[in-house]
């Protein structure tokens, strides 16, 4: 009986042990086991104090409990469901807990930011007004420059004659005799103008050289020491007179060339037709004679009216040919005695003399004659014969 | 008089309450139309949030979460209602989490580029520092100058 016992006995606890085996739940699945894993994770109970995450956490771990309730009561299929939404829901813990981390890194990079905003702004503001600072200082000093630049051209305007003076002041003696000898030099040269005629041919220019070199002299005489400015002047002076020199020199020759005694006597002739008319002007050795008819009231020295401006167009003719000699004659008519007419024709010579000279026209220049009744020259009209002829000779 | 209207009051809110339950049976009498709406509820949702995943960060949940969506679709199309309201939990409580993650990715990105700007901005100040003191040193030399000029 024992030994039965003995046989039997490990059967029925191997039998019971089966039994007890069958009875209790398979291996938990994948999904639950994952889900254990996740929330035994250290980080678990921190995630699960974040706020926000707590509900998800709770909830992945009730369904952790539905997940084991339902693995022990062997609904795998229902177990793993559960896992899966649990591991659903701690993920998403996770997640807030990311969230709520991140919200916190962006608001301390904000903070940063705002607190770095007024460090920006000030520091931008200290370098605005350093750079405001650095081109006001870069003006007044381009300012200053130009000043001190305006002082020493000043300055250096101001010392180029003082230099000079005082140079002039060392060597007193000698440039006063050097300024004397360049006036003389200047004198020379006036000369030369003056006898191309500049006191003619370019009077303003000589004029005003005159004055110059007159400016000079009292300069030299009054301030030694200034010879500097009145070689200055001379030097003015002497320019102003080689240009009236070069100015006058053609302007002689064509005066030379007309002056020669042929061209004058030729041009007298010309000038004296052109005025007078061909039938009153007569061709005279070295010269030409004009017949002035009808110049006086009968047997009288009276000018007859409207004859001034023929008077005036023979002043202007002598004094523009005053090389060449005058004689005026007188005549009349025959009417009245001879003895008369004689003295009415000296008297009429000398009235025209006096209107000529009372016109500018050199009195040395001009002799009378008066001839009377005798030379009638107008036999058709009588009182043309109360008249005068101007005999205009060349001197040569 | 008073009691009676009360009661009357009463009633006719019990009718009311009585009619919404009337109306509203029809959703819970039928499942599978309240399954299919939500499916497309889903996917629309899924959508949003992949539009705005633009780091990646759900990528993977995003596709399991599809992949769901697709069974409950079958097991909807095969009448296993059960098995479609399983699914489509899991999917609602995946769009929970993909929602989260997409938002904490993005808060996390624009943490970055403010800390980037913060970055900036020091190395801005601190380049404004730089020239604050080379302009310094300048300005002691331009002052130099101009006194150096006026004398």
């Amino acid at each position: 009986m024992k030994r039965i016992y003995k046989l039997v006995a490990p059967l029925v606890l191997m039998l019971m042990l089966s039994v007890v085996m069958a009875c209790q739940p398979g291996p938990e699945s994948e999904e639950l086991l994952e889900l254990e894993r996740m929330l035994q994770d250290p980080k678990a109970q921190e995630i699960s104090n974040t706020p926000g995450a707590s509900r998800f956490f709770q909830e992945s771990r009730q369904f952790r409990r539905l997940a084991r309730e339902s693995h022990s009561e062997r609904n795998d299929s229902l177990s793993k469901e559960y896992a899966v939404l649990g591991t659903l829901r701690y993920r998403t813990a996770v997640a807030v807990a990311s969230q709520f981390e991140a919200k916190q890194r962006l608001d301390a990079a904000n903070s940063k930011l705002e607190d770095g905003n007024p460090v920006l702004r000030a520091t931008n503001g200290e370098r605005n007004k350093l750079v405001n600072d650095v081109n006001q200082l870069e003006q007044k000093i381009a300012e200053a420059v130009r000043n001190r630049s305006e002082q020493e051209r000043l300055s250096a305007q101001s010392q180029v004659p003082q230099n000079q003076f005082q140079a002039a002041v060392v060597d007193n003696k000698l440039t006063v005799i050097q300024v004397q000898d360049r006036i003389t030099e200047v004198e020379k040269v006036r000369a030369q103008a003056l006898e191309l005629k500049a006191d003619q041919f370019a009077k303003a220019l000589l004029d005003r050289a005159d004055t110059q070199l007159e400016s000079a002299r009292n300069m030299v005489r009054t301030q030694p020491d200034a010879t500097g400015m009145a070689m200055q002047q001379v030097e003015h002076a002497m320019s102003m007179y080689q240009e009236a020199k070069a100015t006058s020199e053609p302007l002689f020759k064509e005066f030379e060339r007309k002056m020669q005694p042929e061209s004058r006597i030729a041009s007298i002739r010309s000038e004296s037709q052109n005025n007078f008319g061909g039938p009153y002007t007569i061709t005279e050795y070295n010269g030409v004679r004009i017949v002035m008819a009808r110049l006086f009231e009968p047997q009288s020295a009276e000018l007859r009216f409207n004859t001034e401006s023929l008077l005036d167009a023979l002043a202007k003719l002598l004094k523009e040919y005053s090389e060449f000699s005058v004689s005026i004659e007188g005549y009349t008519q025959k009417k009245g005695g001879a003895t008369d007419n004689l003295a009415t024709s000296q008297l009429r010579a000398h009235k025209v003399r006096e209107y000529l000279v009372g016109k500018g026209v050199s009195e040395g220049q001009i002799t009378t004659e008066g001839f009377g009744q005798d030379r009638i020259r107008y036999t058709d009209s009588a009182d043309n014969n109360d008249r005068v002829e101007v005999i205009l000779r060349h001197n040569r | 008089m008073y009691v009676g209207m009360k009661s009357r009051a009463i009633v006719v809110v019990l009718m009311l309450f009585a009619g919404v339950l009337a109306f509203s049976e029809p959703a819970y009498a039928n499942p599978t139309a309240r399954y299919r709406q939500q499916i497309e509820q889903f996917k629309t949702m899924l959508a949003e949030q992949g539009n705005a995943d633009s780091s990646g960060v759900a990528e993977k949940d995003r596709s399991l979460t599809d992949k769901w969506l697709q069974e409950a679709e079958v097991l909807l199309a095969n009448g296993n209602a059960d098995a479609t309201g399983r699914r489509l939990r899991r999917v609602e409580y995946a769009l929970d989490m993909i929602r989260v993650m997409v938002a904490s990715a993005n808060i996390d990105t624009l943490a970055e580029q403010q800390e980037v700007s913060f970055h900036n901005l020091n190395e801005q100040i601190k380049s404004l520092e730089t020239e604050i003191t080379q302009l310094q040193q300048k300005k002691t030399q331009l002052e130099k100058e101009l006194q150096q000029t006026r004398q």
